[in-house]
């Protein structure tokens, strides 16, 4: 069994035309399993992935390539509830989670 | 949402950028791809779902007219997600079962449909996609923007 989602690219494509993320320091809200994260996380400075679902967390850390180990990391959080100290993010992105 | 939108305000840098991207319901007919022929097979049961997005919108509205961010613009586009089976299909819509459902006729017309298009069809469902693009402003900048 097999599925794929917009293997299109039309996500991947708004993301790339987002300059502000080169060299940003990235919230990701929502972050599930990581699926809009590796369109733009080689290019971030940072980036920090939040979701309540430890599952897509897991994920997420398990599916990080070798290149992106220190760059990307994964918290079980709730939005409402950021265990981040102010200012600390350049950009934030809301993955399907508002 | 109002809270996770403050939050999100409060780690951010001044000027700090946000993109919220999510669908706005309802999906697309699901439909069976096989090469380049598109078969219409129905709708998902989506009755007791208000379409669009209506609270999330609610919510970006109060944070804006309280002055935490300024839409910079607003995009959209159409996503879609491929299934060779109607396993993997319901698992995906388990996520969504508060709003949308696969009723069992819909779903007994796409198990027939992806047997009888064996092994090129998949099946398919379109979502239109909302792109926000926000940035991070102070109160007293936005009263004092509203002043001029």
């Amino acid at each position: 069994m097999t599925s794929s989602f917009d293997p299109e690219g039309y996500e991947a494509a708004v993301l790339a035309g987002v300059p502000e993320l080169t060299g940003a320091r990235v919230l990701e809200l929502g972050v599930g399993d990581g699926r809009l994260t590796w369109e733009y996380a080689a290019r971030a400075r940072s980036v920090v992935g939040v979701d309540t679902d430890g599952e897509g967390v897991a994920y997420l850390m398990e599916d990080r390539p070798p290149g992106l180990h220190d760059q990307v990391s994964g918290v079980i959080a709730d939005g409402r509830f950021l265990p981040f100290a102010a200012e600390r993010f350049d950009a934030a992105v809301l993955a399907w989670s508002l | 949402m109002v809270h996770a939108l403050s939050e999100v305000w409060r780690t951010l840098v001044p000027g700090g950028l946000v993109l919220d991207i999510r669908p706005y319901l309802p999906f697309g007919p699901l439909e069976l791809v096989d090469g380049p022929i598109v078969e219409q097979l129905g709708r998902l049961d989506e009755a007791e779902f208000d379409p669009g997005d209506p609270a999330a919108d609610v919510a970006l509205g109060e944070v804006m007219r309280r002055g935490l961010y300024a839409l910079e613009g607003t995009g959209s586009f159409h996503s879609a997600g491929y299934w060779d089976s109607l396993a993997e299909l319901r698992d995906y819509l388990k996520d969504w079962y508060d709003v949308a459902r696969l009723p069992r006729p819909l779903a007994d017309q796409a198990r027939r449909a992806l047997q009888r298009s064996r092994p090129s069809g998949v099946l398919r469902l379109q979502t239109y996609v909302v792109v926000n693009r926000m940035r991070k402003i102070f109160p007293a900048e936005s009263a004092a923007a509203r002043r001029r």
